[in-house]
């Protein structure tokens, strides 16, 4: 397997058992992120997009009656299997951004106190002092006029912006190699929204993170992505460069979800399509975009 | 300083409500049928006698103007003279408050130091054996009268199996120490004396715990819930996805905003004991405010009954105000009011 | 609010054992009050005359709970204490529970100094620790049943006042009420018809947390002398009199105690059933 790749998943199945049930909810999904790459996984709500991510995470293995088969291998580690591993990885290998920053914030710590955490989790001994400059500088990269009064802060006391910005700083501090970032900003304004994506296509580009962006929106992927993974209702359906998907969309859901974006950011979400058999299609893949370690097409 | 601004409305309306409740207890008192000054002397007492005490006490005036008489005395900290002691409510109280809130603060901090903790570990394994028996536990204890737990564990501990005294606050070979405080505990403590201490604290056990029982259950039941609940938010998942130690989630970063609505739910408690320290007490054979208080209502003295109500919800409003200002301490949203600054 | 349907929460409740325990106590306890004229060994126990034949014996075939030191047989009071017990909890919540809703809808729905009159009021009562507060009255009352119901009665209607006045504080915002006053509906209708119906499962679920803490106040009372007197049967009563012969007769004081347990315990624990099912906050 060639370690430029931070992110591999391969035929990954996801169960939950409820009774004597057991509902799949991934249907054996397959993708990858290379060093530095941007990659986007596409799909309405409910179409296992935030579960990968937690998959990706290990935090969802770890939970009663989820059932996983398949890889997920975060950076060399393999998520399922070592749990241990994978738990020491978060936030210092791996780290996230969440949907709505506000909540994502305890409550009741200064920004500043949970900074610290940040930076401690991620295996960095540093006195408090060291911690709060470090954090500072952070927070400064992350263009916030006035940092050490935003550690002073809660999170209630900062705007929903200013809270993902906060999020940003802190999901880069420890340098991961990969981020997951789960619809950031989608709680947020348009404006303050868009502001989101360019400061953390900013940041990723400086820090040369890897970056999987889970949106339910193509068009808000559409500049930010250099490649796209159309998910389905637990099913891969498409995977392409993002100008291909863009020029020629294959798939009748990946047309279908494009038809239903908005031309203008403006309206918030998207209409998402009415269901059609054909979005059962089988997955197409375009052109020099197959997963490593398979015969790419 | 919004902290101090918050102390000072709560203070504020605490008094407002005290006042009120002396209002209530009055009304109560005057306006229930029958002469009050009847009803305390007894059928056997002459019409003359009746006839003076309600001229002493006021009672033959308009319920308006009785009620200016009791807020005067009121602001003076006279409370009036009990039929009974013939001594100052003021006194009376003062002389039997302290073996109650020295038996309903130790029985607090058990509802503390055990309820929360059981709370957490319910949470910490739940739907396994440890939950499930802290639920019932919780539940049971929730669902007993203080004084059917005080009968129990003092036929358990007291007398099948010996360990605890049957009841009192000292054996009587002990002497009470110096009174300065009226707290044994203290007192003890302040006259270098480790053994009356030592002895106290022995005689505080079973009866501070069935005092605290039900409390212990109600604490660790919202602890439980609290935590649970608190788990589920996504500050804490974020808190996971950042790799934060599950001992430091645990003891800090949910634990924190979780402590919140138990600490609320404390000063309800603490009421309830209150008002439960008077069935205790009755079971062993504690001289505090409920000896008085039942045997005041017995003797229908009235004075003393509506000072006794006064001097509890004077503590239950002063417990409120005390958790207020601790919620508002770890819930930086009250202490710095909801206003945004913006950074 | 977000309550559930009933078909949910039964489906819901009946998933939970402890919720059926809970439904099982109530219906023996409930059960065994309604028949205690049929299922006692000794329904003339109730009254004052026992059989003196039979004084301050333990446990046996003949007595199950013993007897009393006047002969009576333990477990036949205990039957007839649960029957005072529901009746006096059903009456005191019969009266305290809508005098309590229909202020707290008042307050709530009309607002201005309605509502300011209203809390304020409940503040003060709330402000006293009910047991204290129903004592004081029955201080200036003699200590009859009737009396200590009424004592109970007045302290116990704050608590639905302040439930039903945040639910309508809550429900209020809710899109079908403001649906109905843009189509003119009257105040009264909004009320009564509109939020009341959505307060329901809340208030159903006190109701029945209620049941317990009533009985589990009265029962309090007694036991200081304040409310039910001898020779009526009453748990309250019989634990404070058994507790003078401990341990000797232990069995005087402690199965009335453990039957307080379980009936308080049985209404608890139905109650807790019925708000995890509803999901209602109370």
């Amino acid at each position: 397997m060639p370690d430029d790749i931070v992110l591999r998943i391969a035929d990954l199945r996801l169960g939950f058992r409820r009774g004597r049930h057991i509902a799949e909810v991934l249907h054996g999904i397959s993708l990858h992120v290379r060093r530095g790459e941007k990659v986007a996984l596409v799909g309405e709500s409910g179409s296992g997009k935030s579960v990968t991510a937690r998959l990706a995470l290990g935090r969802l293995q770890q939970e009663k009656g989820t059932i996983v088969s398949g890889a997920v291998e975060v950076a060399g580690i393999e998520a399922t299997r070592e749990p241990a591993r994978i738990a020491a990885a978060r936030g210092r290998l791996v780290s996230m951004i969440f949907q709505d920053p506000t909540s994502a914030l305890n409550p009741v710590f200064r920004i500043g106190e949970v900074f610290e955490e940040v930076l401690r989790a991620g295996g960095q001994r540093l006195t408090r002092q060291a911690a709060r400059e470090r954090a500072a500088k952070a927070l400064a990269e992350v263009h916030i006029p006035d940092p050490e009064r935003c550690l002073d802060s809660y999170p209630f006391q900062l705007s929903g912006g200013m809270n993902q910005r906060v999020m940003i700083a802190m999901a880069l501090a420890n340098e991961p190699a990969l981020l997951l970032a789960d619809e950031p900003g989608t709680a947020l304004d348009v404006t303050v929204q868009a502001q989101t994506l360019r400061l953390m296509d900013e940041m990723t580009e400086r820090h040369g993170t890897a970056v999987l962006f889970i949106s339910h929106n193509l068009s808000v992927v559409r500049e930010f992505a250099d490649r796209v993974y159309v998910i389905y209702r637990g099913h891969i359906v498409e995977h392409g460069r993002t100008a291909q998907i863009f020029a020629e969309p294959r798939h009748p859901y990946t047309r279908a979800l494009m038809q239903a974006a908005p031309k203008l950011v403006a309206a918030g979400l998207p209409d998402l399509p009415e269901t059609s058999p054909a979005f059962r299609d089988p997955l197409v893949v375009h052109e020099g975009c197959g997963e490593p370690g398979e015969v790419t097409a | 300083m919004p902290i101090l601004r918050l102390l000072l409305r709560r203070l504020g309306v605490s008094v407002l409500v005290l006042f009120g409740v002396s209002l209530l207890i009055f009304c109560v008192a005057r306006v229930v049928p029958g002469d009050p000054a009847r009803i305390a002397l007894g059928p056997n007492a002459t019409q003359e006698q009746v006839d003076a005490l309600r001229a002493e006490r006021h009672l033959d005036e308009p319920i308006a103007v009785q009620y200016l008489y009791f807020l005067r005395d009121l602001a003076h900290g006279d409370l009036g003279t009990s039929l009974y002691t013939k001594r100052p409510v003021t006194t009376d109280i003062a002389s039997y408050l302290p073996a109650t809130l020295e038996l309903v603060l130790v029985a607090g901090l058990m509802m503390i130091v055990l309820g929360i903790p059981l709370g957490i570990l319910s949470a910490r394994f739940k739907g396994r054996w440890m939950d499930h028996l802290a639920r019932l536990l919780a539940v049971t204890t929730v669902c007993t009268p203080a004084f059917v737990w005080a009968v129990i564990l003092q036929l358990l501990l007291a007398y099948l199996w010996p360990v605890f005294p049957l009841e009192g606050r000292l054996p009587t070979d002990v002497a009470p120490p110096p009174g300065i405080t009226g707290f044994y505990l203290i007192d003890s403590l302040l006259a270098g004396e480790p053994r009356t201490f030592a002895v106290t604290a022995y005689h505080l056990v079973l009866p501070s715990l069935a005092l605290a029982l039900s409390g212990i259950g109600q604490t660790a039941r919202l602890t439980r819930s609290s935590m649970i609940e608190t788990y589920r938010r996504p500050y804490i998942e974020m808190s996971r996805a950042y790799g934060f130690a599950e001992r430091r989630i645990a003891r800090r970063y949910a634990f924190r905003p979780a402590l919140i609505p138990t600490l609320t739910i404390l000063g309800l408690d603490f009421a309830a004991m209150l008002a439960n320290a008077f069935l205790v007490e009755r079971v062993f054979g504690w001289s505090g405010l409920s000896r008085y208080g039942v045997e005041v209502i017995l003797r229908k003295d009235l004075d003393a009954i509506v000072g006794t109500v006064m001097v509890i919800a004077g503590m239950f409003l002063l417990t409120n105000l005390i958790v207020d200002v601790l919620v508002s301490v770890i819930n930086p949203r009250i202490r710095l009011g909801e206003g945004r600054a913006k950074a | 609010m977000s309550t559930r349907p009933s078909s949910v929460a039964w489906t819901e409740f009946r998933s939970n054992p402890i919720s059926l325990l809970g439904l099982g106590l109530v219906i023996l306890c409930v059960g065994a009050a309604l028949l205690a004229d049929w299922i006692t060994p000794y329904p003339t126990h109730v009254g004052p005359i026992g059989d003196f034949t039979a004084i301050n014996q333990g446990p046996s075939a003949a007595h199950w709970f013993g007897t009393d030191t006047i002969g009576r047989d333990v477990l036949t009071r205990i039957v007839f204490g649960f029957r005072l017990s529901l009746v006096m909890a059903a009456l005191v919540l019969a009266i305290s529970m809508p005098v309590g809703v229909i202020l707290g809808l008042l307050a709530g729905y009309i607002g201005g100094w309605v509502e300011f009159l209203i809390m304020r009021l409940t503040d003060i009562f709330l402000a006293i620790p009910p047991l204290v507060l129903a004592m004081a009255i029955m201080g200036f009352l003699p200590a009859t049943l009737t009396n200590a119901m009424l004592a109970v009665t007045v302290m116990w209607w704050p608590w639905y006042t302040r439930l039903v006045y945040n639910l309508v504080r809550s429900e209020a915002r809710e899109g079908y009420v403001l649906a109905a006053e843009v189509i003119g509906a009257s105040a009264p209708h909004v009320m009564f018809r509109e939020i009341l119906p959505n307060c329901a499962p809340a208030v159903l679920t006190k109701l029945t947390l209620d049941v317990g803490f009533v009985v589990l106040m009265v029962s309090s009372l007694s036991f200081l002398g304040l409310g039910v007197q001898p020779p009526t049967p009453d748990l309250g009563s019989m634990v404070a009199d058994g507790a003078k012969y401990m341990p000797d007769a232990w069995w005087l004081s402690v199965f009335p105690a453990l039957a307080i347990l379980v009936l308080v315990l049985g209404f608890n624990l139905l109650g807790d059933g019925l708000r995890e099912a509803f999901d209602a906050e109370v």
